[in-house]
């Protein structure tokens, strides 16, 4: 089966172009009507005012490519894009209210549970989800509960890695190019086209969003990233629903997706005081600016290391399945490796600021 | 706030508004329409244009449901042809039983079965074809949840193999594999489960034997259209890697032109399917029969897949079963192809 190359490409330069134009439109629009970020509270790295609304445009190039897919490639048109549209539409309305007025965590948490439970009813959702070892798994009425979850963990995976500059375009970005490598070498043409979409909107964005940011994607544009990403990886009728669905993206996104674990971790400690939907300042991001790393250098990094484990996801896709392990256990034992690094030069760093507090107290006496 | 919302509220209005006069016109446009198309056009009393639609439809998709077979019947009736319009009826009460109840299954089951026979006699058995039969409709049964395997084992194997004719329908009744016109020396049987949740099995039953491997992708068996004998035999996970592919491409164009190829799928062999394999599958005479996404293919992922062909046939002359893991909701079931030889002397049993 040989790829619409040309359509990839419609949709990737069309999306980054279209994204490109819209944003210095849309931000003039949040200075006029006030939509902005402040500098104030402790979680937030910045230091000046910046507006919102950057992400809307994604979603404007979304309900674009979906109409120029059914006028131009009706053959890769699929009934599900309606419910991803109409979806799509509550996320941004939704991110839209959080970025105006603040919407509790716990109250977004649930929409975003219902609004999967819906999709999963509308035909958005897989029952089958590829083994990482080889073969699949079926869910069977397990899908009900998975799909839901799995839509709510990825938009808010992403929405959580929206914290520095850059930070979750890049992150999709790569997420994005990865599983288009992926689908693209199992010629999944309906996921290479929604991946050729995420990239485009990415890259359009980034040269805004990028350290020192002119605009933010918001909410708004967080959750509705986050939104394609998780669904669209479901939608594959054919191959998709064997191949890449839940796991392959679970590994491209582990970086985000790790954070959003630790953060609930966090969260279900602090439960006990009633505080489990309150944020904190203990993201990824967070603690390695807290280790002196500048915010690009924090950016960076992060994107280094989701390139890692997007070419991971990819190598496991390639290969026979007896090595699928072995990369597994090498993915697992990095990760682990990676946060008793980062606890151990915390604790280091912890260690110098004590002994330099003590030195200055002992020189004052 | 309210204008932002306004914004997108508007926004998607539009959207709505140019999307969905063109995406009705394109759903009904799919090939997998073919039903709603049809049903448009028998309203509007193109009867025979919607016979051809119905019969397309069903040719390329294999709908598992009743639905279509009913409406074909019925259309063939208005249209004039009863011997058409009955040749039909096994098949609609095949799939009213796969729809009924399971504890009403077995009845109805039973009355397809029986039409079947009516219509299309079956030989008397001879060599292994009874196990044969036993074997094919075991799986059939458990499948189907119709009864125990046991009880299915108990019927007189005519009505198993009216049961396998009925699934998949590519039982060739008079030694001759298909459209290739060579009178196979032995008999064959060909079951595949696909992917089927309940049952992931295939077989590959000839000369007292059954040859599947019983491992994941492609089962083919090469057989010498003289001798009977299997002389090659191989398992190729056409879902894991197109290596695996290439590995049975170059299997088939290494067999002698005139042997048989008999195929059977276990779970799937078509996630890693090349133009190569697929260029060397035809040259056995299999088709590309099913549509997927309006592109012909010989076979979707975890389809239930069993074929019998013979090197350099035409294409299209093998006898290709098949049917589709799900099919607009409802779950395919698995399939059976086989060629008995009817009148011959009986084969050696093991």
């Amino acid at each position: 089966m040989s790829h619409p190359v040309s359509l990839y490409l419609f949709v990737g330069l069309g999306t980054c172009l279209a994204t490109l134009l819209l944003v210095p439109l849309f931000r003039r629009l949040a200075l006029r009507l006030d939509v902005v970020d402040r500098p104030g509270d402790e979680r937030k790295v910045l230091r000046r005012v910046i507006p919102y609304l950057g992400g809307v445009p994604f979603y404007f190039c979304f309900l674009g490519v979906v109409l120029a897919i059914e006028f131009f490639f009706p053959q890769y048109s699929r009934p599900v894009y309606f419910p991803l549209c109409v979806g799509g539409t509550l996320v941004v309305l939704m991110g839209l209210y959080d970025d105006v007025a603040d919407m509790s965590s716990f109250k977004k948490l649930l929409i975003e549970l219902a609004l999967g439970a819906v999709l999963f009813a509308w035909g958005v959702g897989t029952s089958t989800i590829a083994h990482p070892l080889g073969g699949t798994v079926h869910m069977g009425w397990l899908a009900i509960i998975v799909t839901p979850l799995w839509i709510a963990g990825v938009i808010n995976a992403v929405n959580f890695s929206d914290g520095l500059d850059g930070l979750a375009a890049g992150l999709v970005f790569i997420c994005a190019a990865s599983l288009f490598a992926i689908a693209y070498k199992s010629e999944q043409v309906i996921a290479c086209i929604f991946m050729a979409y995420l990239m485009g909107a990415t890259l359009g964005f980034l040269p805004y969003n990028f350290n020192p940011a002119s605009i933010f994607m918001g909410d708004a544009g967080a959750l509705f990233l986050g939104f394609v990403l998780a669904t669209t990886t479901m939608v594959e009728e054919q191959k998709g629903v064997a191949a890449i669905a839940l796991v392959v993206p679970m590994i491209v996104l582990a970086v985000p997706i790790v954070d959003t674990a630790l953060s609930f971790g966090r969260r279900l400690l602090r439960a006990r005081r009633g505080q489990f939907f309150s944020p904190d300042r203990n993201h990824l991001h967070h603690r390695l600016l807290d280790l002196g790393l500048t915010q690009r250098q924090v950016v960076l990094s992060l994107y280094y290391v989701s390139l890692c484990m997007g070419m991971m996801a990819f190598i496991l896709s390639v290969v026979p399945a007896q090595y699928g392990f072995l990369i597994l256990v090498l993915a697992g034992m990095a990760i682990v490796f990676g946060v008793i690094v980062l606890r151990f030069v915390e604790g280091l760093s912890v260690t110098r600021a004590r002994e330099a507090a003590a030195r200055g107290e002992n020189g004052r006496t | 706030m309210a204008l932002l919302w306004l914004l997108v509220l508007v926004l998607f209005g539009l959207f709505c508004a140019v999307y969905w006069p063109a995406h009705r016109y394109q759903r009904w446009n799919a090939p997998a329409q073919f039903l709603a198309r049809a049903t448009y056009l028998h309203e509007a009393g193109r009867v025979e244009e919607a016979v051809a639609s119905l019969e397309m439809g069903i040719h390329q998709h294999r709908p598992p449901y009743a639905e279509p077979y009913r409406k074909l019947h019925r259309w063939l009736e208005e249209r004039g042809l009863p011997q058409e319009a009955a040749d039909i009826v096994p098949f609609v009460l095949f799939y009213e039983a796969l729809e009924a109840p399971p504890p009403e299954r077995a009845g109805l089951m039973a009355r397809a079965v029986s039409t079947c026979l009516g219509l299309y006699p079956m030989p008397a058995p001879d060599g292994n074809v009874p196990w044969y039969a036993e074997v094919a409709a075991a799986e059939l049964a458990r499948a189907f949840a119709l009864q125990t395997p046991e009880q299915v084992l108990r019927w007189p194997e005519r009505e198993q193999l009216a049961l396998c004719l009925l699934s998949g329908g590519a039982l060739a009744r008079n030694g001759i594999i298909g459209g290739t016109g060579l009178r196979s020396p032995v008999n064959i049987i060909a079951v595949s489960a696909g992917g089927a949740e309940r049952v992931a099995r295939a077989h590959i039953l000839l000369r007292g034997q059954d040859y599947a491997s019983g491992r994941r992708g492609f089962d083919a068996a090469l057989v010498n259209a003289e001798s009977g004998q299997v002389f090659q035999l191989g398992n190729f996970d056409v879902y894991d890697s197109e290596l695996e592919a290439a590995r049975m491409a170059r299997f088939l164009r290494e067999a002698p032109v005139g042997c048989i190829g008999v195929f059977a799928v276990l779970d799937d062999a078509s996630a890693s399917m090349t133009e190569e394999l697929e260029a060397e599958l035809r040259a056995f005479g299999l088709a590309r029969e099913a549509n997927i996404d309006r592109r012909s293919a010989i076979l979707g992922l975890r389809y239930s897949f069993a074929a019998i062909g013979v090197k350099g046939a035409r294409e299209g002359a093998a006898l290709q079963a098949w049917s589709p893991e799900a099919f607009q909701g409802r779950d395919g079931h698995p399939v059976v192809c086989g060629v008995l030889r009817a009148g011959q002397e009986p084969e050696e049993t093991p």
